[in-house]
């Protein structure tokens, strides 16, 4: 990750889309992760990076891009959820439309039960409905931990500088919410995309 | 599975035991149904985030941001580029602006081309008691920073003298005009060329919303103008050789309608 010197006054523009481009795939996971919504993260993204540029004041040299972007992308992601939960969809009308779900909000989680009739239609292809509710049933927080170090293979280190926590503490939300998950999925592994993928 | 295997379970997952650790777990989970069936669940539920949540190519975006970081950049390098001699150069065309525009003011018959006009568009002006609130807080302005003040209040200086008195008076100025008229919030520009004045006019029935007058000669009017489609609503009136246009929202009432057409308020 190109961090800035202490010396170096601001971040140009251009210095900045040189960054952005090094974090690009890292904040993508983030906003998805935090919107629950693969669909909307691009958008999202763009969104923050535009804050971004606007803000360039606000970054401080010497310190990580990454971390002041992923702040942005944060807020930015929380406001598209909070817009989407003004608009709330069902899981069957999202896998009508071939989306996948917002994120649940965290006192009522979706259960995940068996696969609604229909849902063969979301995303199915790279993603399993019970995994995708389980997850959605997470806290953000929790749910961001879990899919940057899943799915981006990031070091915890590297969580807890993105999400401004202590690494101890991203670690934990992690065990946790891999434990959550495995409970909600039930005792029957054999139906995750494991064993499918090793069915076909 | 006891406490310390899900410990060692978490590890194993994170990829944070030792070679040797790793490998005598590895033989415990072949060894152990239980065990074994734990880590393909959890490897199962991982697989399936990581199908699910891959970043996709981001190309076109990294493209779009930065093209918008390029423009950023241009516009800062155009600002410092400029820097002090930039400034040197705006002061010395403001300071053009202002001699040219006192003269412009100041010459004779101001802006308008003779008396008979003038008294025309004064007593049309003078059917809207808010004209005179705007001028008073021009020539209040103006006072208080000196002749031009940066206030360009040529035409309305220039119409004064001819308005007729209204219904109250105010001491302060020594105008006569009704109350609850508009409250003038900015005055801010006025050229040659069309428009003459922009005057942004707050209207306190509205909840603080303001509207925008435009004022010009009418031989430099050449109608309105907005887009098609567009969410602003351009009212005109013609008073002698002045065009007025009010621009607001469509959705707004029009609160100011009453005062170039006659119409009386709400």
């Amino acid at each position: 990750m190109p961090q800035r010197s202490s010396r170096t006054p601001a971040l140009t523009p251009e210095e900045f889309a040189e960054c952005f481009q090094d974090s690009a795939r890292k904040l993508w996971c983030l906003a998805a992760a935090v919107t629950g919504d693969r669909s909307v993260a691009e958008d999202v993204l763009q969104d923050a990076a535009l804050v971004g540029l606007q803000k360039l004041d606000s970054f401080r040299p010497g310190t990580r891009f990454d971390a002041w972007m992923a702040q942005i992308v944060r807020y930015t992601a929380l406001n598209q959820s909070r817009r989407n939960r003004s608009r709330p969809r069902s899981l069957s009308e999202a896998a009508a439309a071939g989306a996948e779900p917002a994120a649940a909000p965290a006192r009522s989680p979706a259960p995940p039960g068996p696969p609604a009739p229909g849902a063969a239609a979301w995303n199915p292809d790279h993603f399993d409905e019970r995994v995708a509710r389980a997850l959605a049933a997470l806290k953000e927080v929790p749910r961001t931990c879990l899919l940057l170090k899943t799915v981006m293979e990031l070091e915890y280190r590297e969580i807890a500088a993105l999400l401004g926590l202590a690494e101890g503490t991203a670690m934990s939300h992690v065990h946790r919410a891999r434990g959550k998950m495995r409970h909600m999925l039930g005792d029957d592994p054999s139906r995750g995309a494991l064993a499918k993928r090793r069915a076909t | 599975m006891t406490p310390e295997d899900r410990d060692r379970l978490q590890a194993f997952l994170d990829g944070t035991l030792g070679p040797e650790e790793e490998a005598d777990f590895r033989v415990r989970i072949e060894r152990d149904p239980t065990l074994r069936a734990e880590v393909e669940a959890h490897a199962g539920i991982a697989d399936s985030l990581r199908r699910g949540f891959a970043p996709p190519r981001l190309d076109a975006l990294q493209e779009r941001v930065a093209a918008a970081a390029a423009e950023a950049a241009a516009r800062k390098n155009g600002h410092r580029r400029g820097g002090a001699s930039f400034r040197r150069l705006l002061a010395v065309a403001a300071a053009l602006l202002v001699l040219a525009a006192a003269w412009w003011i100041n010459r004779e018959g101001g802006s308008f081309s003779g008396p008979q006009e003038k008294r025309e568009l004064a007593a049309d002006l003078a059917t809207g008691r808010e004209w005179l609130e705007l001028y008073d807080y021009a020539r209040a302005v103006e006072s208080k920073k000196g002749p031009g003040g940066g206030v360009p209040c040529g035409p309305l200086r220039d119409l004064a003298p001819l308005l007729p008195a209204r219904s109250k008076s105010d001491p302060r100025t020594g105008l006569h005009y009704e109350e609850q008229g508009f409250r003038l919030l900015e005055i801010s520009y006025l050229a040659r060329k069309s428009p003459h004045a922009v005057l942004k006019v707050e209207l306190p029935e509205e909840d603080g919303r303001f509207g925008l007058l435009f004022l010009m000669r009418a031989e430099e009017d050449s109608g309105p103008c907005l887009p098609e489609g567009s969410p602003m609503h351009l009212g005109r009136k013609q008073l002698g050789p002045y065009v007025l246009y009010e621009l607001c929202p469509v959705a707004e009432p029009q609160a100011l309608r009453h005062f170039y057409l006659g119409e009386p308020r709400d």
